[in-house]
């Protein structure tokens, strides 16, 4: 009796350790995962959803959110409200688009005047991406500074107005705006981690598996699509990019690149190729790395010491300054680039 | 004899079994990486022809005695991943050998049995390094470890049918003069 | 050797074979694809194109080669598409934006490449 009672109490205990192993592998079963990629806010979007019971339905809700972010600050759809803004109506908009505009003038005032959100007149009369860009006159570009030095935005309680001759382009925080909304949405559900892109700007939202960090490629200002000046990993975070190399045009032997400064109207000549920037915020992260480009390198590393923002700086002469939180998490992969870690100077007020 | 626990005589011959699977498995890590080109882990399982003879001299109830010490050796030796992959493969195998010896199937023989339990091995080593790795993509090394295991379970099989008899007489005589 | 012993012998051999086939299909191969609104219209796999020929995707050619594959020309401002050159790396990705056209080569297994590119 005795006897049989053993027996089979160590069956039960050899099902159970079975059971136990059964149960850890099944715990820790690669996870589920959702996909997508296309287009949306006029450049190449891609989502990557993992963890969660149902990262598959999350999908929709994170591509609408595109779609919603254009239809607000899509200066081609006639009826966004930066169009009705730019015709000169009084909106109440929705919050997120309140912050941004609030962010775009924290750095306008900021980088005085040489990154301007109403820097519409600018980036039209340059038509940079359009396929019929030409050199403007200076007498053309003068009146468009002179139309953005007269500009203005107002925003009082919960309603925003422009100036008269305001003419805003939110194209340098937009794709950053988008990602802010989709980490809120994120924030709701239970996906493990995620990784979404809108054209060059990133989202990390959370971590791969076992908490280890993304990988995030910064582009080689001088290679192609594939070429890669080095690997940053990172989780939890933003990631933008502002590059001579996104879009230009070449006229008469010279290069003509995207970043166009509001305070001289030509594309900024700071001896910056790109410049890449994390933060913990969207918007934020976009309008720096544009910021940055604009302010050059000095002034820029001092820009995002004072937004607790890292960053990545190309440099013309083939240096990348690295700040110093980024040190430990930037490998630069690419040949013919020096690195210099920025400490940041300690200025006493 | 037996009052419902092991005897001491049992415990002594478990110990000894373990202690033989550890020495043929310490062997083994020495002499396998001299052959190339084999899947990582693989290896030709001697020890398993210890297990497989106590299963088969009826020697079940304190089986996983010697499992249990190749893995704590595996342990010692080798770190954590390999405690659990000579674990689970340990009793994985284990438990096939002791299903098929309970059973007496009659056309099944030490081989047949030797390349399931070579393969259940190498399926509950499978099951840990997925618990490792975290990927699917494993499973693309599926079928060379049944191949493996086959060719192993052949062999290991080979060798218990041909020991058999003389473990056999082992076990009486080591049992029989008490009482 | 019983009956039974073979019996086992060749299921499992059987078994190994079976599990062997639907790697051999998908695991090798440098798949390309080209997509028109976001949805797969061909599928190449790069590595079994002997010569060379173009295909039509709405405002664009593109160009296959032996193991490589990009933008040949296009209608869009710049040709932007073409300045991505010829894709050969399994993950890179070549789009047109205006025409919502993109070509991209599939990635091995998460491990490979970056979770990103920034730009």
């Amino acid at each position: 009796m005795d006897y049989r009672k053993r027996r089979i109490l160590k069956i039960l205990l050899f099902i159970a350790a079975i059971a136990a192993v059964l149960a850890a592998v099944l715990w820790n079963l690669p996870e589920r995962q959702a996909e997508s990629s296309g287009f949306a806010m006029d450049t190449l979007i891609s989502v990557k959803l993992y963890g969660g019971k149902d990262p598959e339905a999350s999908l929709t809700p994170v591509i609408s959110l595109f779609s919603d972010t254009e239809q607000t600050i899509s200066r081609y759809d006639a009826d966004s409200d930066i169009s009705k803004l730019n015709r000169g109506e009084t909106l109440a908009p929705e919050e997120w688009f309140m912050t941004l505009l609030e962010k775009n003038l924290e750095i306008r005032e900021e980088t005085e005047g040489l990154f301007d959100p109403a820097c519409g007149p600018l980036v039209d009369l340059w038509n940079i991406g359009s396929g019929s860009e030409r050199v403007p006159e200076a007498s053309e570009i003068a009146d468009a500074l002179e139309q953005i030095s007269g500009s203005s935005i107002l925003i009082s309680g919960d309603t925003v107005s422009f100036g008269p001759g305001t003419i805003a382009d939110l194209g340098a925080s937009g794709k950053g705006a988008v990602l802010d909304r989709i980490r809120g949405y994120l924030e709701g559900t239970d996906l493990r981690g995620a990784v979404v892109s809108a054209g060059g700007s990133v989202l990390l939202y959370g971590s791969r598996k076992g908490k280890r960090p993304f990988t995030v490629a910064v582009r080689d200002p001088d290679g192609g699509v594939s070429d890669y000046l080095g690997i940053l990993k990172l989780s939890g975070c933003f990631v933008s990019t502002s590059g001579d190399y996104e879009r230009y045009f070449t006229a008469g032997g010279k290069r003509y690149h995207h970043i166009l400064s509001a305070k001289d109207g030509c594309p900024a000549d700071t001896g910056l190729r790109s410049v890449t920037v994390v933060c913990e915020d969207g918007a934020l992260s976009d309008i720096l790395s544009t910021a940055v480009f604009l302010s050059g390198k000095e002034r820029g590393l001092r820009l995002l010491e004072a937004h607790q923002a890292e960053g990545v700086l190309v440099s013309d002469d083939g240096t990348v300054t690295v700040t110093q939180g980024l040190s430990s998490r930037f490998d630069l992969t690419a040949d013919g680039y020096t690195l210099k870690i920025y400490e940041g100077i300690h200025e006493t007020r | 004899m037996k009052a419902g626990r092991l005897s001491v005589r049992q415990v002594a011959f478990y110990g000894i079994a373990g202690t033989v699977c550890i020495v043929l498995s310490a062997m083994e890590s020495i002499l396998v990486p001299v052959v190339p080109g084999l899947p990582p882990g693989a290896k030709p399982g001697l020890s398993n022809i210890v297990i497989m003879l106590m299963a088969a001299t009826g020697q079940t109830a304190g089986i996983f005695f010697p499992v249990l010490m190749k893995s704590v050796f595996a342990l010692l030796t080798r770190g954590a991943s390999a405690f659990l992959m000579s674990l689970s493969g340990g009793v994985f195998s284990a438990l096939v050998m002791m299903f098929f010896y309970r059973r007496h199937f009659r056309n099944i023989s030490e081989t047949g049995i030797g390349i399931l339990s070579a393969c259940a091995h190498n399926t509950g080593q499978l099951l840990v390094s997925f618990i490792y790795t975290q990927t699917t993509a494993l499973i693309a090394y599926y079928p060379v470890l049944l191949l493996f295991g086959t060719a192993t379970g052949l062999v290991t099989g080979i060798f218990t049918a041909v020991l058999l008899p003389r473990a056999r007489q082992l076990a009486q005589n080591f049992f029989q003069s008490s009482e | 050797m019983k009956r039974g012993d073979l019996v086992i012998l060749v299921s499992v051999l059987l078994l190994a074979g079976l599990l062997y086939l639907p790697l051999l299909l998908s695991g090798s191969g440098r798949k390309a694809e080209i997509l028109v609104e976001g949805k797969v219209t061909e599928s190449i796999d790069l590595l079994a194109v002997t010569g060379e020929y173009t295909i039509s995707v709405p405002g664009s050619e593109i160009l296959v080669r032996p193991g490589e594959i990009g933008y040949l020309c296009s209608d869009c401002p710049n040709e932007d598409c073409v300045r991505f050159g010829m894709l050969s790396r399994p993950g890179s990705t070549a789009s047109c934006i205006p025409n919502h056209t993109m070509i991209r080569i599939l990635a091995g297994k998460d491990t490979d490449g970056p979770d990103a590119v920034t730009y």
